[in-house]
């Protein structure tokens, strides 16, 4: 695996539209830029630098589904960076409150002000993503790597279509019945699951 | 509710936002009509968020074990560079720092101390990544272009260091006589990285007879590794003594520093 260098952006705006369009070096500057500080404060607040770690990277993938999914926009008033570093956070107070870390530790000051409206909600998602996994899980074969090309890696129909060496349209096709599937597998993992 | 294939894809494009405004707007007013129609658009809208979030995580995997590598290049290696070699580009700290990376689920976990790993990482005959080769080395013959790219799926997930879900993508992957010696390494080295050095060693064994002798040195090497990692030293001896006595094996000197350590 390569390493290029990271890249500059000279205004907070086009680190946010780098993120935007799924540019992964920007993916790549936010671990280089946040993860240091972020560490940091997990140390200075009952966690370790592994703790910091796991933290960052579910409140980066929670920033990143919001910024996606239209509920984080950008405001200039505020750097992408310390909304990062908000998301974090609070990722790591959730962490805190339950019973397996606390023990290490008191909560630390600013714990109050989390958003529980805000943590509901990514509980929630990391549920339904938690159960979107295990269905995908019990695809199988061609039908598991059509769903995963097509909505995980973005490929084409087309692109696709070459690397099956099927039609483009019976892809398309293909591409319905195993949704439905999925779709099936979804709904009784979401009962199971009590979603 | 079973959706028909073009209820399917209208609503695919109505959460893509591929829909034109006319369209969206009359679909809007579907949905408000029919709750059956709504609950399916919300459970599509959930897979697809689940899928997207897989997605996201896979690339966050990766820029996670980029930022990794670049740390523990920078942070391990620097006091060493005035005695090995003059450090190069930015692919050579990420291929000293790869090595880091999977040898440290094999050899260092062994070790079981905080030695900062640039001794293997820094030897000028260790391979970058023992999967690096592969990629150029995997045979076509008549196999069909679709098992080649799963491969390649295969190693581009190892690379990102999803080694279950290397295991689950090989488990189905068809094989013949040319390409079997590949899988076989690659779900070797996999359970290895994976800490299942028990899982790994019937298969790296098994890679051992293949036709290209570069393979059959890196089998030797992690199946080595592998039985030292299981606790069974003994088993591990006279494939490392020979290994470390051949010169012209690219493992020779990581052998030799093997052996020493075990032998204390």
């Amino acid at each position: 695996m390569s390493t290029q260098p990271l890249p500059i952006f000279s205004r907070d705006q086009d680190l946010y539209d780098a993120l935007r369009r799924r540019d992964e070096r920007a993916y790549q500057l936010l671990y280089s830029e946040s993860l240091p500080p972020f560490r940091y404060w997990v140390i200075t607040n009952s966690g370790t630098a592994m703790d910091a770690e796991d933290a960052f990277q579910k409140g980066l993938l929670n920033f990143l589904l919001n910024l996606e999914t239209g509920q984080y926009q950008y405001q200039p008033e505020t750097r992408v960076t310390t909304v990062l570093f908000e998301y974090c956070k609070r990722v790591w107070f959730t962490e805190l409150k339950s019973a397996r870390v606390r023990r290490r530790g008191t909560l630390p000051e600013g714990y109050e002000a989390a958003d529980t409206d805000d943590v509901q909600r990514d509980l929630e998602r990391a549920d339904v993503i938690r159960a979107v996994r295990a269905s995908l899980h019990q695809l199988k074969g061609e039908c598991r790597n059509l769903m995963e090309w097509f909505y995980v890696d973005e490929l084409s129909l087309r692109e696709i279509a070459g690397r099956l060496g099927m039609k483009e349209s019976s892809v398309k096709s293909k591409r319905y019945d195993c949704a439905e599937k999925l779709k099936t597998y979804y709904r009784q993992t979401a009962i199971n699951q009590g979603l | 509710m079973k959706l028909s294939e073009e209820q399917y894809e209208i609503i695919d494009a109505y959460l893509a936002n591929e829909l034109s405004a006319a369209d969206r707007a009359a679909f809007d007013d579907e949905i408000r009509a029919d709750a059956d129609l709504r609950a399916e658009v919300d459970r599509q809208r959930e897979l697809r968020l689940g899928l997207r979030a897989i997605g996201i995580e896979r690339a966050l995997d990766r820029a996670r074990l980029q930022y990794q590598q670049t740390e523990s290049a920078a942070r391990a290696v620097a006091p060493e560079r005035a005695v090995v070699r003059p450090l190069g580009s930015w692919r050579y700290w990420a291929a000293a720092a790869s090595v880091v990376v999977v040898l440290g689920a094999g050899y260092y976990a062994y070790q079981q101390t905080a030695r900062p790993a640039t001794d293997l990482a820094y030897n000028n005959a260790l391979p970058a990544d023992p999967t690096s080769e592969l990629r150029k080395a995997f045979p076509t013959g008549e196999l069909p272009s679709s098992v080649r790219n799963q491969f390649l799926d295969a190693l581009r997930s190892y690379q990102s260091g999803k080694y279950d879900q290397v295991i689950d993508q090989l488990a189905t992957l068809p094989a013949d006589k040319q390409t079997i010696h590949y899988k076989n390494y690659l779900l070797g080295l996999s359970h290895l990285a994976n800490n299942q050095p028990a899982e790994a060693i019937p298969l790296l064994t098994k890679a051992q007879a293949s036709p290209t002798r570069s393979l059959r040195q890196k089998a030797d090497w992690f199946l080595a590794l592998a039985y030292v990692k299981n606790g069974q030293k003994e088993k591990a001896l006279p494939t490392l003594k020979q290994i470390s006595s051949d010169r012209a094996n690219p493992f020779h000197t990581q052998a030799q520093r093997v052996l020493q350590k075990i032998s204390n």
